[in-house]
């Protein structure tokens, strides 16, 4: 047993922090720590910064752009970026299409995409979920018809996270109608702007749009769009889904809430908040941070590979403790702000109505709402806990 | 970093979780036969010098078998005590430890103080030694010991006083706690003491600090009973059949014990996170071990009790030993410190 960051990964922190500090624009940090979804436009911009110094694609392979990185150096890295406010990077792009290229795809597709991937020119997004396909994924009803040289895509996504934006689709749809369910699944890619694919926005509760409907009507795609062989499209779909095992811990974005919190709480007990109930909020905030510690080291532990059965379980325990974290954290900071957190606020609706309120308020209740929805995707919470008896106790 | 255990771990826990199965005596002499008692010694008493890893391991261990908890006490706590602040001393004592020939038992809280660790039990010079005056509350093994290490208040400062439980002026009331295990309380109206019963001076810091192993213990303790009830709890939905079918088949069952994994697995990790920081400075060890003293016993009732909650009225019978762990939860989270303290100490040693 060894428990301790090595000298090496002390100093790779501080690298890091370095860089940030030095090259994350001002602007840019402080729209992202309001908690507003941040637009292509923006995140493009921060990971150009990123890939200037090679840094954009930390899950890759070196050969393909990686940077080398052990896990707990990825891990480092993630934490610093949440930290320092930094805007979350495409991860559909950079964690899961990437990887799966590197992994899967034929040298015409690495060729063809990987490199746009890295300079922010070619951006995707995920085309899993249906209306009728959600927790049960291998139920998906899109088919992709070999016709020619050619693939025909005909289907029904939704939920799909910046369909609006994209330039790719990474499509699972049925290649195998005879088969098994999850042995007739491939994944192709599909150009967003082909005339048969159709995106409708769809508006969610925290008062943005980044999910989307998309029909996929007679979308003609070249066989060569379709990643390794016909009908693996599920060991695929698995292998991206486990490639980044620990971001649904949130550790970068926990960090973040614990750093600023009892700042905030200083502020409003300066401006009025009576001295018992600060007091009660900052017990409230020590409990939370003791618990971010915890995951924390639940993270360092599923990286580290720590052996036993255990290890999908702890990935599993993980995402459902990741997303109740930010739902406290987050329902903390409403609870500093009091009534300041009533009003509706875009991201760029200018100063906060109420006289008096504080600049902090813009942004929270959108976070708060958009947590909610971190105990659906990804696997939803009853998925995890599924898959935590199945690996610790069945 | 690297969370493998070494193969003298393994052997440790391995030999252990035998020992503590089997049948057959398991008291304290069997414990000083096997050089538990002298794991947390340090090399140059003799000791094995374990280190705090080690000793988690092996408390991790206890806790799964219930075996009596006063290890914590009696083989960290009084040798890290007599190991920091004894002179002259400190090698004969260590050695009466190991051996299993000499039983101590830190006597440091004081009735309706809490965990206060600044003594009001006071020692008076008197004819070349001391009188000691005051109380001291939940000594475990208070029955057992042969020397309590106590603390008092001396010339302004803090003294360490070996005091024999059975001589003058020492009052002993024994009794049970929840779980079964034996405490007691002591008073002393001007107990005399001889100078040699001055091991030597403490301070409310090198009694907190003596106590952050022994707090590490409790908790890697609680950890192994909390682990071992959730696997009590899988195996007994197994085989408890209702509505014609496995209970384990409900998967409302399945996803109870799934959250009971999701709580555990925090204390696992937040424990590996106090062990890491005793190779650090004092403020973070501190701060680590009430950060993993608030995660434990923070979760460890709710655990203990949806285990019994889940073996139905079976659970709730003294007999049964899955609810042993609940009482076992309610003694260990009061002994150096609750929730609220430690919560508290986290807050006052914050950067
Ligand atoms: C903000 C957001 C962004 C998303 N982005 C994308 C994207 O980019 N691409 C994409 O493909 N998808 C995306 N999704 C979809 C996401 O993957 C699905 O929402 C998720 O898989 C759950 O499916 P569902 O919504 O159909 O819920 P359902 O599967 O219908 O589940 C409904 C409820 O039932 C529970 N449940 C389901 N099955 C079981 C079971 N066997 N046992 C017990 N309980 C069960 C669930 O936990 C949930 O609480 C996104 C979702 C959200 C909210």
């Amino acid at each position: 047993m060894n428990l301790a960051f090595s000298a090496e990964e002390k100093a790779f922190a501080e690298e890091v922090r370095g860089f940030i500090a030095d090259n994350l624009p001002a602007p840019m940090a402080a729209r992202e720590a309001m908690g507003f979804h941040a637009e292509r436009a923006r995140v493009a911009e921060w990971q150009r910064i990123l890939n200037r110094r090679g840094w954009a694609a930390p899950s890759w392979p070196v050969e393909h752009g990686g940077t080398g990185w052990t896990p707990v150096q990825r891990y480092i890295f993630e934490r610093e970026c949440g930290l320092a406010n930094a805007p979350e990077v495409n991860l559909i792009s950079l964690s899961m299409v990437g990887p799966v290229l590197c992994r899967f795809g034929s040298p015409a597709l690495r060729e063809r995409f990987l490199e746009p991937i890295l300079r922010s020119d070619a951006w995707f997004c995920q085309g899993f979920s249906e209306p009728e396909a959600g927790s049960d994924l291998a139920s998906l009803r899109t088919r992709a018809v070999r016709d020619g040289n050619d693939y025909v895509v005909d289907g029904h996504k939704i939920w799909t996270t910046d369909g609006h934006v994209a330039d790719f689709m990474i499509c699972l749809a049925r290649t195998d109608p005879e088969a098994r369910p999850q042995a007739g699944l491939s994944m192709i890619i599909l150009p967003m702007d082909d005339r048969g694919v159709t995106v409708r926005p769809i508006r969610t509760l925290d008062g943005d749009h980044h999910i989307n409907e998309v029909f996929l009507d007679g979308v003609r795609v070249p066989a060569g769009n379709l990643i390794g062989e016909p009908n693996t499209g599920w060991t695929q779909a698995k292998y991206l889904l486990a490639h980044e095992r620990t971001h649904n811990a949130y550790m970068g974005m926990l960090c973040r809430y614990v750093a600023r919190i009892p700042g905030l709480v200083d502020a409003e007990e300066a401006a009025g908040l009576p001295a018992g109930q600060a007091e009660a909020l900052r017990r409230r905030h020590a409990r939370l941070a003791i618990d971010v510690e915890a995951l924390e080291w639940s993270v360092l532990r599923v990286l580290a590979a720590e052996p036993g059965a255990r290890a999908a379980a702890s990935a599993s325990a993980l995402s459902v403790r990741g997303a109740r974290c930010l739902l406290r954290a987050a329902d903390l900071e409403l609870a500093v702000l009091g009534p300041q957190a009533v009003p509706r606020f875009g991201p760029d609706d200018g100063p906060p109505l109420p006289a008096g309120a504080t600049a902090a308020a813009p942004g929270r209740t959108t976070q708060y709402l958009y947590w909610w929805a971190a105990t659906i995707f990804g696997g939803s919470d009853e998925i995890q806990r599924g898959i935590i008896w199945n690996a610790v106790f069945r | 970093m690297d969370f493998t255990l070494s193969s003298e771990q393994a052997m440790l826990r391995d030999g252990a979780r035998r020992f503590l199965e089997s049948a057959g005596d398991k008291g304290w002499a069997r414990y000083a036969e096997l050089g538990w008692l002298a794991a947390a010694v340090p090399e140059d008493a003799g000791g094995l010098g374990a280190d705090v890893a080690d000793m988690a391991l092996l408390a991790e261990e206890m806790g799964r078998a219930l075996a009596p908890p006063s290890f914590a006490d009696g083989a960290v706590l009084a040798v890290r005590l007599v190991d920091r602040i004894a002179g002259a001393t400190r090698r004969a004592l260590l050695s009466g430890v190991m051996e299993g020939a000499r039983r101590l038992a830190p006597a440091l809280y004081e009735p309706r103080r809490r965990y206060a660790l600044s003594p009001e039990t006071r020692a008076d010079r008197s004819g070349g030694g001391y009188a000691l005056s005051g109380a001291k509350v939940l000594v475990a093994d208070g029955e057992a010991t042969d020397g309590l290490l106590v603390s008092a208040a001396l010339d302004g400062g803090i003294g360490l006083f070996l005091v024999d439980p059975a001589g003058p002026g020492v009052e002993r009331r024994a009794y049970d706690a929840v779980d079964g295990s034996r405490f007691a309380d002591f008073a002393f109206h001007g107990a005399p003491l001889d100078p040699a019963g001055l091991l030597g001076a403490a301070s409310p810091e090198i009694l907190e600090d003596a106590l952050d192993e022994a707090r590490l213990c409790v908790c890697a303790d609680m950890l192994g009973g909390l682990e071992r009830a959730m696997e009590m709890t899988a195996d007994y939905l197994k085989t408890r059949t209702q509505f014609g079918q496995p209970l384990a088949g409900f998967q409302a069952l399945q996803h109870a014990l799934a959250d009971m994994f999701v709580e555990a697995d925090a204390v696992r990790s937040s424990v590996f996170r106090a062990l890491s920081a005793f190779g650090g400075d004092d403020r973070s060890r501190r701060r680590a071990v009430s950060s993993c003293w608030v995660e434990t016993f923070g979760a460890a009732k709710q655990l203990a009790g949806m285990a019994v909650h889940l073996h139905g009225a079976i659970g709730f019978t003294e007999e049964y030993r899955v609810g042993q762990y609940l009482r076992r939860a309610m003694v260990a989270e009061r002994r150096f410190g609750d929730v609220e303290h430690h919560l508290d100490r986290y807050r006052t040693l914050a950067g």
